[in-house]
C-alpha cells in the first residue's frame, strides 16, 4: 500500500500533462479557426486539421489509458489492501495462505515473522532446545569470563596487602596509636635536647625512634646524615659500645625486638650500659617504660 | 500475492534483514548447517564440561584448597572460625611513665578486621569467597549441561529434521 501511495503523485502528474497537451492543441485549433474566420488566412485551416488529428490521437491514447487504469488501479489497490489485512495477524495469515502453503507447521513458523508476532522464528522452530542452546551459550560465557590470572592476582594482592600491613604495624612503620598525646611522647623520646642531664657522648648522636622506615612519619629521626641502626648493627657488644654502626637513628622496634631484651629490666640494664652517665637514668627509664 | 509469498519463503530459507537493520534471520538452510556443526562438536563440549562438574578432580582440589584457605584466613585474628575478632590491645598511658594513669587502645585489631567485619582479613576472605562462588556457578552450569546433553543432542537432531523438512 505504501508503494502504491508513493506512486500516486506520478500518476497525477501524467494526467495533468495529458490535460495540458490537450488544452495546448485545442488552443492551436482555436487560433487557426480565428485566423480563418476573421483574418482571411485560408492556409491556417491546415493548422486546424493537424490539431484535430492530434486531439483524436490523444483521445484514443487517453481512452486506452483509462481502460488500463480502470483495471489495474482497483486490482492493485484492493490486492494490496487484502495482503495488508492478511499479514496483520497470524489468524488472517493462516486463512489466506492455507491454500498456497498447505503445511500448517510451516505456516505457524512463518506467522511468527508477522509484525504482530514476536519475530522469534528460531524460538518457534527450536522451542525448548533453543533455551538449552542459550543456556550452553551462557555457561560458555561464564567460563570465558572467569579469568584465572585475574582471580589469582586478586587473591595474591590481598594476601600481600595483609602480610605487608601486619609487618608494618609490627615494626612501627605505621603507628597503631590513635592518641596524639602518646605520639607526642614518642617524639619527645627522639629528641636528645629533652634530656640535657644525659651527658654520655654517645647519647648526643642517637635519636630513638619507633622505626626509621616510618610511612607516614609520625616520630621522625632527629639525626641527619647519621647511621640507621637496627638489630644488625646493634648485636652483641656493639649495643653498649655504640660501635659497628650502632648509633644515629636508633630503630627501637628492630633493636629491642630480640630475645636479649625480652623484659623491661633487661632493656633498662642494656641502656644503662650504653648511657652510663647518672643523668641518663631519666631517659633510660622512660624508653624502657615505653618499650 | 504470489510474489509476496515467494519472497517470504525465500527469506525463511535463506535469511534476510529487517528494513531498519535492527534484526535478522540467518535462514533455515544456514541454521541447519550451524546446528549440524554444533551437534558434531557436542561430544567435545561434553568432555570439556565433564572437567568442570562439581565432582571433577580439578574442581574438587581447587574447591577444597579454597575452603581451607577461607577457614585459615578467618582464624587469623583470633584463631577461631569465621567472625572471630582480634582481642583489644591496650597500652598504659602515659607511655613513658612508670606510674601509668590511663590506657589507650591500639587501632591494629580494627585494621586487621575479621571475616565478617571487613578490614584486611575481611577483604582477603571476600576475595577468596568470590573466586569460590564464581567457580561454583561455572561448575553448576557445567553439571546442568552434562546432565542434559543426551536430550540436548536428540533435540538438536529433531530440530534439524524439522528445519530440513521445511527447507525441502
Amino acid at each position: 500500500m505504501g508503494t502504491v501511495d508513493s506512486r500516486s503523485g506520478d500518476v497525477h502528474l501524467g494526467v495533468r500533462l495529458l490535460y495540458g497537451i490537450t488544452i495546448g492543441i485545442s488552443s492551436m485549433m482555436l487560433l487557426g479557426a480565428l485566423l480563418v474566420a476573421f483574418c482571411d488566412k485560408i492556409s491556417c485551416r491546415y493548422l486546424i486539421y493537424f490539431s484535430c488529428v492530434l486531439v483524436f490521437i490523444l483521445g484514443v491514447v487517453g481512452f486506452a489509458l483509462s481502460l488500463i487504469f480502470s483495471v489495474v488501479v482497483p486490482t492493485v489497490y484492493f490486492g494490496c489492501q487484502f495482503m495488508e489485512t492478511s499479514l496483520s495477524s497470524s489468524t488472517y495469515f493462516d486463512s489466506t495462505f492455507a491454500s498456497l502453503i498447505t503445511n500448517s507447521t510451516i505456516r505457524g513458523y512463518m506467522g511468527t515473522c508477522l509484525s504482530s508476532s514476536s519475530g522469534s522464528i528460531v524460538d518457534a522452530i527450536g522451542g525448548g532446545t533453543v533455551n538449552a542452546l542459550n543456556n550452553l551459550s551462557s555457561s560458555l560465557t561464564n567460563i570465558n569470563t572467569f579469568n584465572v590470572s585475574q582471580q589469582s592476582s586478586n587473591v595474591l594482592s590481598d594476601l600481600s596487602s595483609i602480610t605487608s600491613y601486619m609487618t608494618y604495624y609490627q615494626n612501627g612503620v605505621i603507628t597503631d596509636l590513635n592518641d596524639s598525646s602518646s605520639t607526642s611522647i614518642l617524639t619527645y623520646l627522639s629528641k636528645q635536647s629533652n634530656y640535657p642531664g644525659c651527658t654520655t657522648g654517645l647519647f648526643s648522636t642517637d635519636s630513638w625512634i619507633p622505626s626509621y622506615s616510618q610511612s607516614p612519619t609520625y616520630a621522625g629521626c632527629q639525626i641527619s646524615g647519621g647511621n640507621n641502626a637496627t638489630s644488625t648493627q646493634c648485636g652483641g657488644a656493639n649495643f653498649a659500645a655504640g660501635s659497628g654502626g650502632c648509633d644515629g637513628c636508633m630503630d627501637t622496634t628492630s633493636i629491642l625486638n630480640t630475645a636479649t631484651y625480652a623484659t623491661k629490666a633487661s632493656v633498662l640494664t642494656a641502656l644503662g650500659n650504653r648511657y652510663t652517665a647518672g643523668g641518663c637514668s631519666t631517659f633510660n627509664n622512660e624508653l624502657a617504660n615505653t618499650w | 500475492m504470489g510474489c509476496a509469498s515467494s519472497i517470504i519463503l525465500d527469506d525463511l530459507l535463506n535469511g534476510n534483514v529487517t528494513t531498519d537493520g535492527s534484526s535478522f534471520f540467518v535462514g533455515l538452510n544456514q541454521l541447519d548447517t550451524q546446528l549440524g556443526n554444533l551437534n558434531s562438536n557436542l561430544t567435545t563440549i561434553q568432555n570439556t564440561m565433564n572437567n568442570l562438574v562439581p565432582g571433577a578432580a580439578n574442581i574438587t582440589a581447587v574447591t577444597n584448597a579454597g575452603s581451607t584457605a577461607l577457614t585459615d584466613v578467618a582464624k587469623v585474628p583470633a584463631n577461631v572460625d569465621a567472625g572471630g575478632n582480634m582481642a583489644t590491645i591496650t597500652y598504659n598511658t602515659p607511655l613513658n611513665s612508670g606510674a601509668t594513669t590511663g590506657t589507650t587502645d591500639s587501632i591494629f585489631p580494627t585494621v586487621l578486621g575479621s571475616s565478617t567485619t571487613g578490614g584486611l582479613v575481611g577483604t582477603l576472605y571476600t576475595t577468596i569467597n568470590a573466586v569460590l562462588s564464581a567457580l561454583s556457578v561455572i561448575s553448576t552450569a557445567a553439571s546442568n549441561f552434562v546432565s542434559e546433553v543426551t536430550n540436548f543432542s536428540s533435540a538438536i537432531a529433531s530440530v534439524r529434521g524439522q528445519v530440513q523438512d521445511i527447507a525441502s
